[in-house]
């Protein structure tokens, strides 16, 4: 059996995307089973024994054990995977074609027309194809998830009960544990697919899987109108995103006819390819770019991922911390060279936006998982920042260690929220370092890691995205902003963290009750926030440690680099000399940020300054830049406005109990179809007084039809 | 003298067809339906088709005319019944009828009107051999009227067996009297 | 025979037919009706034989569609008599206006 990898590792790799795939359609099953079985537990034999094996009356956290034994086996083979790809990749040193078959596949899925290889394509491909990006992505999401799903074991504990209060809809329900892990299953698998895939078209498969079980997810305490609100919110602004992505599949399938990366990565080797005009590579560039940021939750389409925290704490650090937002700036950095300069200049200077509008927002929120949301959205627009301005192995990078680090913040506050029996306001909070000591520690790890401190993974990568972006402002010197607004949002972002450690963790607690219940939480919630924690210190190390570009995981991405960079090279130039200033500057930034944290949290009093209202520009924060009432205004009125429109004139005025028909309903659309109807019916009506039923007047009219033909006759020959 | 046996035969013809029109019992329509029966098979005779003059005598007025006869008999309400159609329906009935009369003469009269000196029609020998499809001096190819013989036997054969049914003794409804006089 | 055309015989053809059709409109009795029928029949006959006699080259025709008339129309009123009795068993009337059940 095992032969069927040694000619295509790639296998492997498609081995863990399939294995989260057989625990749902496993856990699926089951349940149809069970439910089939129920109404014949007791009376034949082999049922009774089928049910009780499939989980019973109680599966209990049997799903969970199940998913979480599927992720870590994905992990172990795509670690092997991993292993033997660069194995191969000495191997194969200097032969790409047979290299490119052992990790690449596809087979022709839908095929129509007679025509095969002319634009348009007849034909839809299924496939994957395993590069250096694609295979270092595998592995962080899986290793990721399998830490995340041991996480919710403990987690969710509460849902594996048969009844389950919940508070904040005021119903008491039956318990989901299953269908938790059920989800969270389907979303790995649809992530990986999404990762593997080798052409465009499996990606927006992947793509709109994801969106959906996301939606699953942030809708799972369903019963509270915030969440299912919060999950419309999300798919519905990612749609607004897949909308442009779509147009730029179409635009790509009918001028290429291919959607196969690879293939398209090819045509655009020399810059824009003579089939594509200019305004179309723009549009292409930009359509493509909007689904990363409807996926990647870039201004403007950014709103959904704050609110998308109504969900359980493990699914907001796996989809929208670690993977699925992460999707989109995948999506930026494998199909870069079909995009224009101008596109990139587009996404260059929206991750800048998105990044300073998100911190200024998160330094002022009170909900710990609000902050980690906006912390965020800010993170990636760093890395659309940092791709846009041709640091292509910076953003990439930052992708990976933010991944870890911003998994790890989200596993404690869970851990935090889980001590303090969910309790979610950081006003509550305070002091808790010596009940919860693992969680803490932990947690300023992460902090340490996100606010660039040396030798922890955040700082090779936010360093590197420092130095691209002034060395792309010292060429470009028009674009000063793309340098300031890091640099600035850099010393913001150490600020917000260490706020949000102190008030949690350090001083005096502000809600007794709380504190005098919370606890540390058990080994499946901790093992993986230590592990994630030694992932968020040493996941960028190089040797030597204090050298960034030394960095090992930086040295694999650059080899990845996609050919069209060197349209960079002065920039990047420009970047490597400036490299130390800018990390110093950095560094200076980030040390300040954390000590204003410091003066105003720990030295000073919190209390006081957490009662105290806000200022006008704390106002402006606090309501998140009024983007939801912007929307609301300019979006959702003008719409309800034409939608009871288009029912009021459709509706009949009703007089007492009976609709009466008014003039304007009778020239109308409804009135005229009735009419036809009448018309149709009088006619039949008329019609009918022919068919007397009497002999006679039939024979009479027989008789006259004979005469009159005779009569005609006569006449015609004459 | 031909005409004038053509007058005679003629007249009592349309005389008796007038009969069966204005009778107002049914039995008497049907008196008055032999005579024109009978009237039509002398016109046969006159005009030399002596096979079709007995066909129609055996046929018509032995076996059409006792049918009718019998119909008359089995569904008689009653012996001086007799409806009186309305006097509209009369006048509709007469104008159609006199239309349909001009209509025809007038294009009887337009054509031309060959008389005799003409040979004789055949007689029932040769009819006879053109049913059965045996060559003759004047048909040496011999087909003539085999297939309409066999239908029209089939069709008597059919037509038989559906009267039978049709007519098969059932529960029957006492008779209603009918109408007395004019409604 | 010498003198005797053709047209006598058409015109005598068209008032029988013209007698038949007018007993056919005005009789409500079904019998009547019936022989209002024969009366057309009879009408055509005597057309074809008249032709047949007066026109060279239809004389076998002619009489051979008589025959066949003649055998049909006997046929016809066998299943019109047919009908009529069971009408009369089932209606208990030869009255045709009480034949209305097809009334739309």
């Amino acid at each position: 059996m095992f032969d069927l990898f040694d000619d295509n590792p790639g296998r492997l790799f498609l081995l863990a995307t399939l294995l989260p795939l057989v625990a749902v359609v496993f856990m699926l099953s089951a349940a149809v089973v069970r439910h089939l079985l129920r109404p014949q537990v007791s009376s034949t034999k082999w049922s009774t024994l089928l049910y009780w094996f499939l989980g019973g009356d109680h599966p209990l956290k049997t799903g969970g054990y199940l998913t979480v034994a599927t992720f870590v086996a994905a992990a172990a083979v795509s670690i092997l995977g991993l292993v033997r790809f660069y194995e191969d990749l000495e191997a194969f040193r200097g032969s790409p074609a047979p290299f490119e078959a052992r990790w690449a596949e596809r087979f022709q899925w839908i095929h129509v027309g007679p025509s095969k290889n002319e634009p348009p394509a007849t034909a839809l491909h299924l496939g994957y194809r395993i590069d250096r990006l694609s295979a270092l992505m595998v592995t962080m999401v899986t290793v990721v998830s399998s830490l995340i799903a041991l996480f919710s074991l403990g987690y969710m504990k509460d849902e594996s009960k048969d009844l389950v209060e919940d508070h904040a809809a005021h119903v008491q329900r039956r318990g989901r544990f299953g269908r938790f892990f059920l989800y969270l299953g389907l979303f790995v698998f649809s992530m990986l697919n999404l990762l593997i895939a080798d052409n465009l078209f499996q990606v927006f498969v992947g793509w709109e899987l994801v969106g959906v079980c996301s939606f699953f997810l942030i809708g799972f305490y369903y019963e509270r109108r915030s969440a299912s609100t919060a999950a419309n919110k999300a798919f519905i602004v990612n749609r607004i995103g897949d909308a442009g992505f779509l147009v730029a599949i179409a635009i790509l399938w009918a001028t290429f006819g291919t959607l196969n990366i690879q293939e398209l990565i090819e045509k655009f080797h020399e810059g824009r390819p003579a089939a594509l005009t200019d305004s179309l590579w723009l549009i292409m560039g930009l359509g493509l770019f909007l689904g990363c940021v409807g996926k990647s939750a870039q201004f403007p389409l950014h709103t959904w991922l704050p609110d998308a925290m109504e969900g359980p704490t493990p699914v907001s650090a796996l989809i929208h911390a670690a993977t699925m937002v992460a999707a989109g700036v995948y999506l930026v950095g494998r199909c870069y060279p079909l995009f224009s300069p101008d596109v990139l200049l587009v996404i260059a200077y929206t991750g800048a936006i998105t990044l300073f509008l998100a911190a200024t927002i998160a330094t002022v929120m009170t909900d710990i998982k609000r902050v980690l949301a906006y912390s965020t959205v800010s993170q990636l627009g760093y890395m659309m920042l940092a791709l846009g301005v041709g640091g292509w192995t910076a953003g990439l990078f930052h992708l990976l260690t933010h991944a870890c680090f911003k998994a790890l913040l989200f596993l404690g506050s869970g851990s935090v929220i889980h001590g303090l029996h969910h309790e979610q306001d950081m006003r509550k909070m305070g002091g808790l370092r010596k009940k919860m000591p693992i969680t803490a520690f932990t947690m300023l790890v992460g902090v340490l890691a996100i606010s660039g401190t040396p030798f922890f993974s955040g700082w090779y990568s936010k360093d590197m995205i420092l130095a691209d972006t002034l060395g792309y402002g010292v060429v470009h010197k028009q674009h000063a902003l793309l340098y300031l607004i890091p640099f600035f949002t850099a010393g913001l972002t150490a600020f917000y963290m260490f706020r949000l450690w102190f008030l949690t963790f350090t001083g005096k607690p502000r809600d007794h009750h709380s504190y005098d219940h919370a606890h540390e939480s058990p080994w499946t919630m901790t093992v993986p926030l230590v592990v994630l924690a030694i992932f968020s210190l040493g996941v960028g190390w190089g040797w030597p440690a204090w050298n960034v570009e030394e960095s090992i995981l930086a040295h694999q991405l650059h080899e990845a680099e996609p050919s069209t960079l060197h349209h960079f090279h002065s920039e990047q130039h420009a970047a490597h000399v400036a490299h130390d200033y800018a990390g110093w500057l950095g560094l200076f930034l980030a040390a300040s940020g954390a000590g204003i944290a410091a003066m105003i949290y720990v030295v000073g009093n919190p209390s006081k300054v957490l009662a105290s209202k806000n200022g006008p520009l704390g106002t402006l924060f606090a309501r998140k830049w009024y983007f939801d009432e912007l929307y609301s205004l300019v979006i959702f009125r003008p719409m309800m406005l034409v939608g009871a429109c288009s029912a009021a004139v459709d509706k009949r005025p009703t007089i007492g109990e009976e609709p009466v028909q008014s003039p304007i309903d009778v020239g109308t659309l409804d009135g005229m179809l009735n009419a036809i109807g009448q018309l149709m019916s009088k006619l039949g009506t008329a019609l009918r007084a022919s068919q007397t039923g009497s002999i006679r007047s039939y024979v009479l009219v027989l008789i006259l039809t004979v005469v009159g033909a005779l009569g005609m006759l006569a006449v015609l020959t004459r | 003298m031909a005409e004038v046996l053509f007058a005679i035969i003629a007249a009592s013809t349309g005389g008796a067809a007038l009969g069966v029109v204005l009778s107002k019992s049914v039995v008497r329509a049907s008196v008055w339906l032999l005579f024109t029966l009978i009237g039509v098979s002398l016109t046969y005779f006159l005009l030399g088709a002596e096979f079709l003059g007995s066909a129609q005598l055996i046929v018509y007025v032995g076996g059409t005319l006792v049918l009718v006869v019998f119909g008359v008999m089995l569904t008689s309400p009653g012996p001086f019944s007799g409806f009186r159609p309305k006097k509209i329906e009369w006048i509709i009935g007469v104008t159609i009828a006199v239309v349909l009369f001009a209509v025809l003469v007038i294009g009887s009269l337009g054509i031309a009107n060959p008389t005799s000196g003409t040979q004789e029609l055949p007689s029932t020998g040769p009819i006879g051999m053109s049913f059965l499809g045996v060559p003759e001096a004047n048909r040496p190819t011999g087909a003539a009227f085999l297939l309409p013989f066999e239908i029209v036997s089939v069709h008597l054969i059919v037509v038989l067996i559906a009267a039978a049914y049709l007519a098969r003794a059932k529960r029957r409804l006492p008779p209603k009297p009918g109408p007395a006089g004019a409604p | 025979m010498n003198e005797l055309g053709l047209t006598p015989f058409l015109v005598l053809s068209a008032f029988l037919f013209a007698c038949g059709i007018l007993c056919f409109l005005t009789k409500r009795n079904a019998i009547g009706l019936l022989m209002g029928v024969e009366l057309v029949l009879n009408a055509a006959n005597i057309n074809f034989v008249a032709f047949a006699r007066f026109v060279p080259g239809f004389q076998l025709e002619g009489q051979v569609f008589a025959v066949i008339v003649i055998v049909l129309a006997a046929a016809e009123a066998a299943v019109a008599l047919a009908i009529f009795l069971n009408f009369y068993n089932n209606h208990a009337s030869v009255d045709v206006d009480d034949a209305k059940d097809l009334k739309g």
